[in-house]
């Protein structure tokens, strides 16, 4: 699969250490109200049905990202490599990307009056080195594709998985590995299933 | 129903916003009302100076609180910078032309040969502005705040300009008021009550993944929606009937803040943390 860049995420690895969330606010020096990176459980009381995931979740740097063509002064930026870039300069925190998200990615600072957002890490992509959190993943569950850059086949857009809507048609570029094995799948399908009967957010 | 998650728990800091789409609506009713009284024949195309004078003040005032809720205030300018693609770059710009239209026309001299024109500009500009309220907020993820529901703000400050003009006669001294239709009124008290209602969806009637923007204030759903229903619609109709103009137009004013409060106060839009909630739900 070859598309603009962007995470990965293997939920049969991710196991929510946490080390992804404290590795991007060391790099990016993020003060202690704000965190571009959090962690979801996903059936953390372990229900016998379904097995316990971990999703770890920062911004989608969406093909058609709301938050850019929500904010009226141009301080987001979708550049060609696919990185969702905010021009802190140029924001005048209106807050109006937050609301435009449906991801919850932008996070504003109220100290600095300005929204920030995670940038992929754009300094250290220079340099020729993976994001933070991907970096200091221990399992290797969270991993980075590369602008045109191929993806593990097992890996599929993360709006194909229940939990991953996408009510405005912003295209998220995260990728996750469906969950393995015969079990898995025929549960994955069911709830697939009783969830597509349901109100859907355009509905 | 789902949990709030991180849409929710941040304080409101749309308390600015309040104000600021509250005296615009007040503001641009005034243009949208003597829009009316020009199509029922009661008005005459050259505003009044002392409507003028309201509804830029108004406008004034609310750009002024627009700027309580920017982090960086001196930058507000730059939000005109994508007027063709952000539709708040839309609405700042609307509002703007609504104020520099006002001021014109309250600084016009007496007959005036332009009187006229810049009626016309100041009364199209209202419409845009009231428009653009209600548009702004159309995210696909928001429940609360799309579909017919858009046009409320032009319903609700249509109606509160057409109080203020009839119940204020210095306010529009060439409005004849025999010549206006006692139904225009009710029609207007009908179709506000009604939008706001398609706006506030029940929590039973809101889709499973939806999560409460602000939950702290959900709990006082009901007292929100009483009290501007209340203010908002009932008590001005009864005060119209009685003839007490004035305290319509106060009860209105009240009205109109309590919908914009329950606009940002109770609104559910779609979120991943609701979404997994959705589907722990099956498990």
């Amino acid at each position: 699969m070859t598309s603009g860049a962007g995470f990965l995420l293997d939920l049969a690895r991710c196991v929510g250490c946490g080390a992804c969330v404290l590795a991007c606010r060391m790099e990016n020096q993020l003060p202690g109200a704000i965190s571009w990176r959090r962690i979801l459980p996903l059936n953390p009381a372990r229900s016998p049905i379904g097995p316990t995931y971990h999703l770890s979740l920062a911004c989608h740097h969406c093909e058609a990202p709301p938050c850019a063509d929500a904010c009226p002064t141009g301080a987001l930026e979708k550049r060609p490599d696919g990185v969702v870039l905010l021009h802190a300069q140029r924001c005048i925190g209106c807050r109006f990307c937050e609301m435009a998200c449906p991801f919850g990615a932008p996070a504003y600072d109220a100290v600095a009056g300005v929204m920030t957002k995670c940038h992929l890490c754009a300094p250290r992509l220079k340099e020729g080195l993976e994001p933070a959190c991907v970096a200091a993943c221990p399992t290797r569950a969270l991993r980075f594709a590369a602008d045109g850059g191929e993806a593990p086949p097992s890996f599929m857009a993360a709006t194909d998985l229940p939990g991953f809507a996408d009510p405005g048609g912003a295209r998220p570029s995260l990728r996750l590995s469906p969950p393995a094995g015969a079990l898995r799948e025929a549960a994955l399908e069911g709830l697939r299933k009783i969830l597509a009967g349901e109100r859907e957010p355009h509905g | 129903m789902a949990r709030g998650g991180r849409a929710g728990g941040k304080g409101f800091h749309e308390g600015p916003l309040v104000l600021f789409t509250a005296l615009a609506t007040m503001g641009g009713g005034v243009g949208a009302a003597w829009l009316l009284g020009i199509v029922v024949g009661a008005a005459g195309p050259a505003f009044p100076r002392p409507a003028a004078f309201l509804l830029s003040a108004l406008f004034g005032a609310a750009l002024l609180a627009s700027l309580g809720h920017l982090g960086r205030p001196f930058r507000g300018p730059l939000a005109l910078r994508r007027l063709g693609r952000s539709p708040l770059s839309r609405e700042v710009a609307a509002v703007g032309a609504v104020v520099g239209g006002g001021v014109v026309a309250a600084a016009l001299p007496m007959g005036s040969p332009w009187a006229g024109w810049v009626g016309g500009f100041v009364v199209v500009a209202s419409l845009a502005a009231l428009l653009s309220i209600g548009l702004v907020y159309r995210l696909p993820h928001q429940f609360a705040w799309r579909g017919a529901a858009v046009f409320q703000p032009l319903a609700q400050g249509t109606l509160w300009g057409w109080v203020a003009l009839l119940g204020v006669p210095r306010l529009a001294p060439a409005l004849a008021p025999d010549l206006v239709p006692a139904a225009v009124v009710g029609i207007l008290l009908v179709a506000d009550a009604t939008l706001f209602l398609l706006r506030i969806p029940g929590r039973r009637g809101a889709p499973a993944s939806a999560a409460a923007t602000h939950p702290e204030l959900l709990r006082f759903r009901r007292s929100i929606v009483g009290a501007r229903l209340a203010l908002g619609s009932a008590l001005p109709a009864a005060l119209l009937l009685l003839g007490a103009g004035g305290w319509a137009l106060l009860s209105l004013s009240l009205g109109v803040v309590l919908d914009r409060l329950a606009f940002y106060g109770l609104g559910l839009r779609w979120s991943t943390e609701g979404e997994v909630a959705r589907v722990e739900a099956f498990l």
